[in-house]
């Protein structure tokens, strides 16, 4: 499979002034620090990691909506990183997004049939017989009533509005969508719903996805390879099969380890069991040195707190950065 | 006799187009030491349920319209504050779902844990401090000492939790009360505070409802289980029996409709439609606007608790059937 | 699905101040003084300014219903002219005040580099107590009408603009602005349809109180002497005038006194009606 997006050595720093009155200091926050990632056309790369690990910052800088700080983004062989504003905004047209809070992703004064025509009015369509025809066929293709297209969205359930915003980015016909947390915030009920729809539209109309989520039940079902992200770098990515079956990172296997079991009987904790992995995720104001994960590393050896670890591939596509899996620092 | 019985509570909250119900005739029990996990979605009533139960239901708009919350053998509805206040704490604890603004920013932690302890005992400051180091030891906070002069900003969200557990169990609470502890934790997180709830639970011997979204926090923590949809309870069950057999199509959806590790699927099984609001619940049965058995029958009336095995109830005409 | 649910925000918004009684109540208040300064040459045809020396002092009666002063002017044909002039007033102020906080606001709360510069002029103005500020702006322009107008914008634009620039730095943040965007919205766009309308509410509240703040420190001027000159009829103008005769004559006084208190008290309760159903953070959820 062709790459459709490719990022190299992608940064982004946001400027954080803390300090007293007279002593101000300005302190980099590293949300994303250093990140290579390929989307092949066609497929679904899940993005998992805990909160703060930079996956929805790195979700909008893929597609532009942020600067990067340093880096760049080749898109279907276009380097996007420097387009002028001009240029950006047609090369929009083939990325999309779909958020992760049903409700602050729908202006609530826009009525449904203005919110998924407005990306085509956007790039110069009227308000015309085909605009509205263009609707009526996004809102069958979401599973919503053509009745509903002059509702407005303080009537519609979570996940009627998560089909709205669906309906809103897929209308310009793009080939990328970065889905950011799209079921998260809906009852669990609902989830379902919405990952087969994005499935099935993914069948229909060829899309690639970035599918961000902390949920690894549901990356594991809807992606084709994973990208685990931890404090700002991606620490490891592979097939999802070999990913979910041969985890090789130490934080990998600890996130998977962390998962809630799927039946009582599976129950792992007795008196004194401990817990997977101890200590909480570190700031990214002033991530640890060397490989980030060493403070909670239950493996961690001297050269984890010096030496950051290179990606290296550990089997079939699939990449590792940790020094357990390639000693020494990186040649 | 149990240590909580709750017998056909019934509570109703004032909205802009009228009076709704919240929850519905929910009885239950918890014994001491035992673990009930509550499952429930938006607007299923389970936390109106924790709330009346810790006597902080806001009244108005919600008024309690009948039954009994008989703990330790007297009746929490008849409970004046005062006696109420003094329940909370030594009686009955709660843990929230947000840690932040479970804690008040402008008091260190340590202050705020010997407030906890100072409103229910007589103990010298020094007693107090000490207790309270004791009691962050306890929730697993490194450094507890140098920890009580911190306030919650200083601390990350799984701190946090820990730091409001110490202030709920500091005065070895009978009952915990846990509405979605690790609902915005992260996993890793999650998976720490779920292992240092159950520790608690067998170095107290307190009692704990859990209540949740997560069938997983269930499988990991509960004994018994409460099913609860739109404000009425559909199936209960040990936990075992209920990931075994669920019986009523509500269960059955919400434990199939979540992806899990160890299985593949090429297609979710999805439950249609979506939660009914308060105001526009389906006649009958409120679950049969959604579900995949309903026979005409479902939406006549509203279909009641029946118990099938020991222990084991689920309100749905239809559990013969559909075996 | 039911009829009552096909409404459109704008609708459903209506639906619940007629159910707000203060807000009706406020609307009624407002809204006689406002017919009454529509009405004025129908209602009061006397000449406010016209002279009679021989019918000075003279108490409410069938033919003077609230009087008259001490040139024998009808304190109705004053009092209610008095009240076009302040709805005038009050509304240029309102007017210059949406256009321009607007504008200001949503620079600076949109563009970030403006931010700062737009924010400490304005913090700069606010730090006068608004009538000093008023007095010195009259005291510099000259004291008509108009400049009463201009000073009082001056005043008052710099709490709109901030109370915009709030809105619009939350609204900025939002997903759908981040959608319109990822669409390849300009900024102009994403400020007409998605940031302005959503920013109207919290203004609209903060414009009713303005138009009741305009009218009470018009009345401060022209009372303290600085406001439109005398013997132009004014709420404030009328008062001062009427200070010296407060034992004898006390109708001159408490007359546009009262008009000034339900004027006020009006435009505040349509305003408290306005923010319990427009701003979201005070109202119940469902």
């Amino acid at each position: 499979m062709a790459a459709l997006l490719e990022a190299i050595g992608l940064v982004k720093h946001y400027d954080v002034e803390a300090g007293g009155f007279f002593r101000r200091t300005r302190t980099a926050l590293r949300a994303v620090d250093g990140v290579d990632l390929t989307i092949r056309s066609g497929e679904t790369l899940g993005l998992v990691g805990e909160s703060g690990c930079g996956k929805s910052t790195l979700g909008r800088l893929l597609i532009r909506l942020i600067p990067a700080t340093a880096g760049q983004v080749v898109f279907d062989g276009q380097e996007i990183t420097g387009l002028s504003p001009k240029a950006l905004r047609a090369a929009r047209r083939a990325m999309q997004i779909v958020f992760q809070d049903p409700f602050g992703a729908l202006n609530p004064r826009m009525s449904v049939e203005e919110t998924i025509m407005e990306p085509l009015l956007i790039h110069g369509a009227r308000r015309s017989a085909e605009t509205r025809q263009a609707v009526t066929r996004m809102l069958d293709m979401v599973g919503l009533p053509d009745s509903t297209r002059y509702r407005f969205p303080h009537e519609f359930s979570g996940g009627q509005r998560q089909r709205i915003g669906i309906a809103r980015a897929l209308i310009l016909r793009p080939k990328l969508v970065v889905c950011d947390e799209p079921v998260s915030a809906l009852d669990v009920s609902v989830q379902a719903q919405i990952v087969n729809l994005l499935s099935d539209l993914q069948g229909e109309l060829g899309l690639t996805y970035l599918f961000i989520a902390h949920d690894l039940g549901v990356v594991k079902h809807i992606s084709t390879r994973v990208a685990v992200m931890y404090l700002g770098k991606v620490v490891e990515v592979a097939d999802k099969r070999s990913l979910y079956a041969r985890p090789s990172h130490p934080y990998t296997q600890a996130l998977l380890a962390s998962v809630p079991v799927t039946h009582p009987s599976q129950r792992k904790r007795g008196v004194g069991a401990q817990p997977v992995i101890a200590g909480d995720i570190p700031t990214a104001l002033a991530p640890p040195s060397g490989c980030r994960f060493h403070t909670r590393c239950p493996h961690v050896m001297p050269v984890c707190r010096t030496d950051e670890p290179a990606m290296r591939p550990v089997g079939t596509g699939h990449d590792v950065a940790c020094h357990l899996v390639a000693p020494g620092p990186p040649m | 006799m149990s240590l909580l019985e709750v017998r056909d509570l019934t509570t109703s909250f004032q909205t802009g187009g009228g009076e709704v119900t919240a929850v519905e005739n929910i009885s239950f029990s918890l014994e001491k030491g035992e673990i009930l996990g509550i499952v429930g979605e938006s607007g299923s009533g389970k936390s109106v349920t924790a709330l009346a139960i810790m006597g902080l239901l806001p009244r108005p708009p919600a008024r309690i319209l009948g039954g009994s919350i008989m703990f330790e053998g007297q009746d929490l509805l008849r409970l004046s504050d005062r006696s109420m206040q003094r329940l909370r704490g030594p009686g009955i604890a709660m843990v929230f779902q947000e840690p932040m603004t479970s804690l008040n920013p402008v008091f260190t932690i340590g202050e705020q844990i010997m407030e906890t302890i100072g409103a229910h005992e007589s103990l010298s400051q020094k007693d107090r401090f000490a207790r309270a180091v004791e009691m962050l030891e306890k929730v697993g906070i490194p450094s507890a000492t140098s920890r009580m002069t911190d306030y919650p900003h200083q601390l990350s969200g799984g701190q946090r939790q820990r730091v409001m557990l110490a202030i709920a169990l500091v005065c070895r609470p009978k009952l915990l009360i846990a509405d979605e502890p690790t609902t915005a934790l992260d996993v890793t997180i999650q998976a720490q505070i779920l292992s240092l709830l159950m520790d608690l639970r067998d170095e107290f011997g307190m009692a704990i409802m859990m209540i949740t979204h997560n069938m997983g926090v269930i499988a990991e923590t509960a004994d018994r289980v409460l099913v609860m949809y739109a404000g009425r309870t559909v199936e209960q069950a040990p936990v075992g029996r209920l990931f075994d057999h669920p019986l009523h199509p509500y269960t059955r959806g919400l434990l199939s409709c979540v992806p899990t590790l160890d299985q593949d699927q090429d297609r979710l099984v999805a439950i249609p439609g979506s939660l009914p609001e308060p105001s526009r619940r389906p006649p009958g049965c409120r679950f049969s606007a959604r579900c995949s058995y309903a026979v005409p029958a479902c939406g006549e009336s509203i279909p009641p608790l029946a118990m099938f095995e020991p222990g084991h109830a689920a309100a749905c005409i239809r559990v013969r059937d559909i075996g | 699905m039911t009829e009552a649910r096909r409404v459109s925000p704008v609708r459903a918004t209506l639906r619940r101040l007629l159910h707000h009684r203060l807000f009706v109540l406020g609307c009624v208040l407002f809204g006689i003084v406002l017919l009454v300064a529509i009405l004025a040459p129908v209602i009061a045809p006397l000449d406010p300014n016209k002279l009679s020396m021989r019918n000075k002092f003279l108490p409410p009666s069938r033919d003077f219903i609230f009087g008259t002063d001490n040139f024998g002017r009808s304190l109705w044909s004053r009092v209610v002219w008095g009240a076009q002039l302040s709805m005038f007033i009050g509304a240029a102020v309102v007017a210059i005040n949406a256009v321009l906080g607007t504008l200001i606001g949503a620079a600076a709360g949109y563009f970030k580099r403006l931010d700062n510069g737009l924010m400490r002029i304005n913090d700069a103005l606010m730090a006068f107590p608004a009538v000093l500020l008023a007095i010195g702006v009259t005291s510099v322009l000259g004291p008509s009408v108009n400049d009463v107008i201009i000073a009082l914008a001056i005043v008052y634009t710099p709490r709109t603009a901030r109370i915009v620039r709030s809105s619009v730095i939350v609204l900025r943040e939002m997903e759908y602005v981040q959608a319109a965007l990822a669409a390849g919205a300009g900024h102009w766009r994403i400020l007409r349809h998605h940031i302005l309308p959503n920013a109207m509410a919290p203004l609209i509240v903060q414009l009713s109180f303005l138009f009741a703040y305009a009218v009470l420190t018009e009345a401060t001027l022209s009372f303290l002497g600085v406001g439109a000159v005398p013997p132009t009829p004014t709420w404030g103008n009328i008062m001062a005038e009427g200070r010296q005769y407060m034992i004898d004559a006390p109708w001159i006084i408490t007359i546009p006194g009262a008009a000034l208190m339900i004027t006020v008290l009006g435009l505040n309760l349509l305003g408290d009606g306005l923010r319990d159903v427009l701003d979201p953070r005070l109202r119940i959820q469902q």
